[in-house]
């Protein structure tokens, strides 16, 4: 059986016992309980009879397989030979370098403690956080923080109505924002979309609410939901005091954007109406549901 | 989609009517003009038909004012039919 520990030469012992013919002086090869004699040089025992023999004087032994007795045996002699047969190691770790390589136990002091790398090869301890806080990265490197959801998205209103031409697909254009958490939107340029901004791809919630000036002429007050140039969800209803609402739920790349258009047919032009208006909002919106 | 200079009056029902007249077919409710943002307007038509279009477009001077709803559309406007009314007048209610 190999014994040892990290730093030492483990050894293989076998203890090697025969009663060999009268007159015998070399012993080799397997003994009375088939244990093969195997030896490293310097290290074998040899007893005959209990008497432990001296190296040299009554025997030698060189080539690690056999051992020439000086004395041959005589009939009932029994010989023993505890032979240790050194194991060398080539991929050990002196203390020193190991002490160097692995992780101290003392470094964490607290039940929960987490070890990180601050940097590379480099270990750190990061404190247990407190209940019900969760592992998040601050800085580049762990560190416990609330667990609550902040918003991502933005509400889109408008301040005043927009016409929209009779049985046309128009943009609608914002320029109120209520919410706008992360730039997704801009009251000077491309005024009707909602752009995806970087670091926010993902599934998107979005909901476009038109309010119509009251007119029931014609069939239809619309609002469509567009992702750049393909329509996603279209909302009809019937033109009394119409405020249709589309919705869909989008996976959206950086740069993507979403828009909204409004559609009536009351044969003339008709007021999308701004937030004054007391039958419902016009309103515009995304929530970020993740990635 | 291609795009025209957006005429001052329009009136996207009207300018399917006058583009079917010179051989440009657009389903009202599938294929209806689209005022873009950037203030063109825009026609699901091919290329072939964009001189013709344009010419169409250039002339159109839509009906922007609405019909004057009818006495039924304005008192739906307000949650009430014909009936509901004269019931009203005529019940004293």
């Amino acid at each position: 059986m190999a014994t040892g520990r990290i730093g030492t030469t483990p050894a293989l012992q076998v203890r090697w016992s025969k009663a060999p013919a009268g007159g015998t002086t070399s012993l080799s090869g397997l003994d009375d309980n088939s244990v093969s004699l195997v030896y490293s040089v310097g290290y074998e025992a040899v007893y005959r009879n209990g008497v432990l023999l001296s190296r040299t004087n009554d025997y030698t032994a060189t080539d690690g397989t056999t051992i020439t007795l000086i004395d041959a045996t005589i009939a009932g002699d029994i010989i023993e030979v505890f032979a240790n047969q050194t194991i060398p190691l080539s991929d050990t770790y002196s203390q020193t370098v190991a002490d160097g390589k692995f992780i101290n136990n003392t470094l964490t002091t607290t039940t929960g403690d987490i070890i990180y790398a601050s940097a590379a090869n480099t270990p750190a301890r990061l404190g247990i956080g407190s209940t019900d806080q969760v592992l998040k990265v601050s800085g580049g490197i762990p560190a416990w923080g609330s667990a609550g959801v902040t918003f991502v998205g933005c509400v889109l209103t408008k301040s005043i109505g927009q016409t929209i031409a009779n049985s046309t697909d128009v943009d609608v254009t914002w320029d109120t924002e209520s919410l706008d958490t992360n730039g997704f939107h801009s009251t000077s340029t491309n005024t009707d979309r909602i752009t995806i901004p970087s670091g926010y791809a993902g599934k998107y919630l979005v909901i476009s609410q038109l309010s119509f000036g009251n007119n029931t002429s014609g069939s239809n007050r619309r609002a469509r939901i567009y992702k750049n140039t393909t329509q996603l969800s279209t909302a009809n209803v019937p033109p009394n005091r119409a405020t249709p609402v589309a919705s869909f739920i989008a996976d959206m790349s950086v740069g993507d954007y979403f828009k909204t258009a409004a559609f009536q047919d009351s044969g003339g032009d008709l007021t999308l109406e701004g937030n004054n208006f007391s039958q419902g909002a016009t309103v515009f919106y995304v929530s970020y549901l993740g990635a | 989609m291609i795009s025209f200079d957006t005429p001052t009056n329009l009136n996207g029902a009207e300018l399917l009517d006058e583009l079917a007249v010179v051989g440009i077919v657009l389903d009202k409710v599938k294929q209806p003009p689209q005022l873009r943002a950037d203030g063109r307007l825009y026609l699901d038509i091919l290329e072939t038909d964009k001189t013709k279009a344009a010419a169409v477009v250039a002339a159109h001077n839509g009906t922007t004012v609405a019909p004057e709803p009818t006495i039924a559309d304005k008192l739906a406007s307000v949650g009430l039919s014909l009936d509901e009314l004269k019931a009203a007048i005529l019940g004293g209610n």
